[in-house]
């Protein structure tokens, strides 16, 4: 509880500093997406909800449910799954919502205002499109389809329908991303020269199950279902690359096997992927699920620091060292008169490879944006306002995700063909 | 400039502090003003000044006038600070028993190293086999040139340090008598008032830039040495000197420069 409270205090706080002078304007201007998470943006849905079904409620769906209870902005009405284990699951943390087993019965139900798309990958498509055919707000998980055909063509219905339509890329909403980015933006940093994103693992990426729900469950291992690590985990890294630079990758080539899990899976364990973007900056995304040394890393390297995206701190080339007359200067201010302990051997500015770098945000911070961004589609399902610039954001991480997978199998440096680009 | 700070905070003692990045180190200033933009004027005047001498006397920028010296064959003319810094060193290495020396990165031990002909300005290094530089004397000498900016200006209570290992006190403490700098270990305070501290020593990864010009090897050895004293710029020399020399010649050298003191720290 008290933990939770914690995190409470700290999003209400960041928050609350978007609806404050100076850093509002900077941040709306960069993150125009965050519209909907003004205190102004607040005010206008008091008392209102949408009314959601979840179509999918495994174990992400099921964090998405434990969220949405807490938001008063939303009411879930339905839930939706062919596996039952899963449907009896979710009703369990919420009760009293109508059970459906056919993900069309949600869709044609009236008092189904909005769903949440939680399935399989490459039902994404064909659930989405009919979600807007029904006239419902879609909020779908990441990566937003299987093929860039339908991603394309998602796209293009969802912005036709007129709905709001969220993809669950919650690093745009992450206070850490937002505010490592408004610094980078802020030039502070120098010019970006490269991106660095990797996620390493060890385990088998497999959940328990019944065998004759084995491709059903353990769909991310399976090709039919999935481009594994490419659209389950790159999708959220690659975007930090657009997004910093504000540019989309020229072209990509990379790497893929499988190196470890020989256990009958489709999709490679073991990925190195290099995206080089229009002016020549190279973003790099690795994984390997067989070793967890390294962890889950993203970095924004600029010619005067490096920001670590995932740990929310802040690198410079050539630190300042902790400065004894600072600290005088604090005591002079305070009338205190005594000794400074600082006199040694040189400083020497090359030595700050040693430096541990300066924290972004306040320590503790946990929430990863994926309540705000839940919370964004909730308030933008009841006015009605598609926030900017946050559906293209979630194409491009989705489409260059699963080009990154077609230059690994067709070992070829490809390039996203014009017509994709919207 | 990496920092600038004006605090009103105590109206006792109206401050200014700033920082900035020059000689491989970071300088940093803090004095009593109570104008902002005179003090941030005055604060500029000064990272001009260091940079100057950087771009001037530092051997590891080639456009500099000592890299053009280190390059020359024969004899060259150069400019009038960088001549007086030369015949200042070559002083300096006689007074202390050639333990400070400007061309102990040189691949051979002729010495005197370099010739000066004061008429001209012009300098002759030995052999092209002499390197010289001026990393033993260049922060101290900067610090000396900044004292000179502040008294011009008008301020008379600063606290100067290039790098935490030269630090210079002009005037007292805008609260005391004095200014009182401890090592940053811990243990020895030095109280200093119109006077300096340099210190000497391994560096926080355990190396050391110096030099036994007597072989030519690194000294890594020793607990750190500080030397304080009126002048920024001799501290800096004798502590270099003091630092290379073995232990039963630190007393010679000391004979020749009273009023000045040294101690071991961090030992």
């Amino acid at each position: 509880m008290a933990d939770n409270n914690k995190n409470n205090m700290d999003r209400r706080s960041f928050l609350g500093t978007l609806g404050s002078a100076g850093l509002a304007a900077a941040a709306l201007t960069s993150f125009p997406w965050m519209t909907s998470c003004t205190p102004k943006a607040a005010s206008e849905v008091r008392g209102e909800k949408t009314r959601i079904g979840i179509i999918g409620p495994g174990s992400r769906g099921q964090l998405h449910i434990t969220q949405l209870l807490q938001m008063p902005e939303a009411e879930i009405v339905a839930l939706c799954d062919i596996y039952e284990p899963n449907l009896q699951a979710a009703a369990a943390i919420c009760p009293g919502s109508k059970l459906y087993r056919d993900y069309r019965e949600p869709l044609d139900d009236k008092d189904v205002d909005s769903v949440v798309i939680t399935v399989p990958l490459f039902r994404h498509y064909e659930i989405a499109k009919a979600a807007f055919a029904a006239g419902k707000n879609v909020f779908c998980e990441k990566a937003m389809c299987y093929t860039i055909d339908e991603c394309y063509d998602l796209y293009k219905t969802g912005v036709a329908s007129g709905k709001i339509f969220f993809v669950g890329q919650q690093r745009l909403f992450d206070p850490k991303y937002l505010k490592a980015f408004e610094i980078i933006k802020s030039g502070e940093l120098g010019p970006i020269v490269n991106v660095r994103n990797y996620w390493f693992r060890n385990g088998d990426w497999r959940r328990p199950c019944e065998p004759e729900y084995e491709r059903h469950i353990n769909w991310r291992l399976y090709r039919e279902y999935s481009r594994g690590l490419m659209t389950e985990l790159a999708c959220h890294q690659i975007q930090n690359g657009t997004w910093a630079l504000g540019m989309y990758p020229e072209k990509v080539m990379g790497s893929g096997s499988t190196i470890f899990w020989k256990d009958g899976r489709e999709v490679f364990d073991n990925v190195a992927v290099i995206y080089t973007f229009p002016n020549g900056i190279n973003m790099t995304f690795e994984s390997v699920i067989s070793n967890k040394h390294f962890g889950m890393g993203e970095y924004i390297l600029c010619n005067k620091g490096t920001v670590d995206l995932t740990r929310s701190r802040l690198y410079y080339e050539n630190p300042a060292p902790k400065s004894g007359m600072r600290q005088l200067l604090g005591e002079i201010e305070n009338n205190i008169f005594t000794n400074s302990a600082f006199a040694g051997t040189s400083f020497v500015a090359e030595t700050g490879s040693e430096d541990k770098g300066v924290s972004i945000m306040p320590e503790g911070l946990r929430s990863d944006g994926t309540f705000e961004i839940m919370q964004a589609f909730c308030r933008a399902a009841i006015t009605g306002v598609q926030p900017p610039k946050i559906l293209e954001e979630a194409y491009y991480a989705s489409v260059y995700a699963i080009l990154g997978d077609e230059a690994l199998l067709q070992e070829k440096t490809l390039t996203l063909d014009d017509k994709y680009k919207i | 400039m990496e920092e600038f700070v004006h605090s009103l905070k105590n109206p006792a003692a109206p401050m200014v502090y700033s920082a900035f990045g020059a000689m491989h180190t970071r300088f940093e200033l803090l004095f009593v003003e109570k104008d902002e933009e005179r003090g941030r004027r005055i604060a500029s005047r000064i990272e001009d000044c260091v940079n100057g001498l950087e771009k001037d006397l530092s051997r590891h920028l080639p456009g500099s006038s000592l890299s053009a010296l280190n390059r020359a064959k024969g004899t060259v003319r150069v400019g009038d600070e960088l001549y007086f810094l030369l015949e200042l060193s070559e002083q300096f290495r006689a007074g202390t028993e050639g333990y400070f020396d400007i061309a102990a990165l040189s691949r051979t031990i002729a010495r005197p190293a370099y010739r000066t002909f004061p008429p001209t300005h012009s300098v002759e290094r030995a052999s092209e086999d002499i390197l010289l530089d001026l990393g033993g004397i260049g922060k101290g000498y900067a610090v000396e040139r900044i004292r000179t900016i502040l008294n011009e200006e008008g301020i008379d209570k600063a606290l100067v340090n290039a790098g935490n290992s030269s630090v210079l006190g002009v005037g007292a403490h805008p609260l005391g008598d004095e200014w009182r700098v401890e090592a940053a270990e811990g243990g020895e305070v030095f109280r200093l008032r119109d006077s300096a501290l340099s210190v000497s020593g391994r560096g926080p990864l355990g190396r050391t830039g110096i030099v036994n010009p007597r072989n030519g090897r690194p000294v890594s050895e020793g607990p750190d040495l500080a030397v304080t004293g009126r002048s920024a710029l001799v501290c800096e020399i004798l502590s270099t000197a003091l630092y290379a020399a073995p232990e039963e010649d630190r007393d010679a050298i000391m004979n020749n420069f009273e009023e000045y003191k040294y101690i071991e720290i961090n030992g």
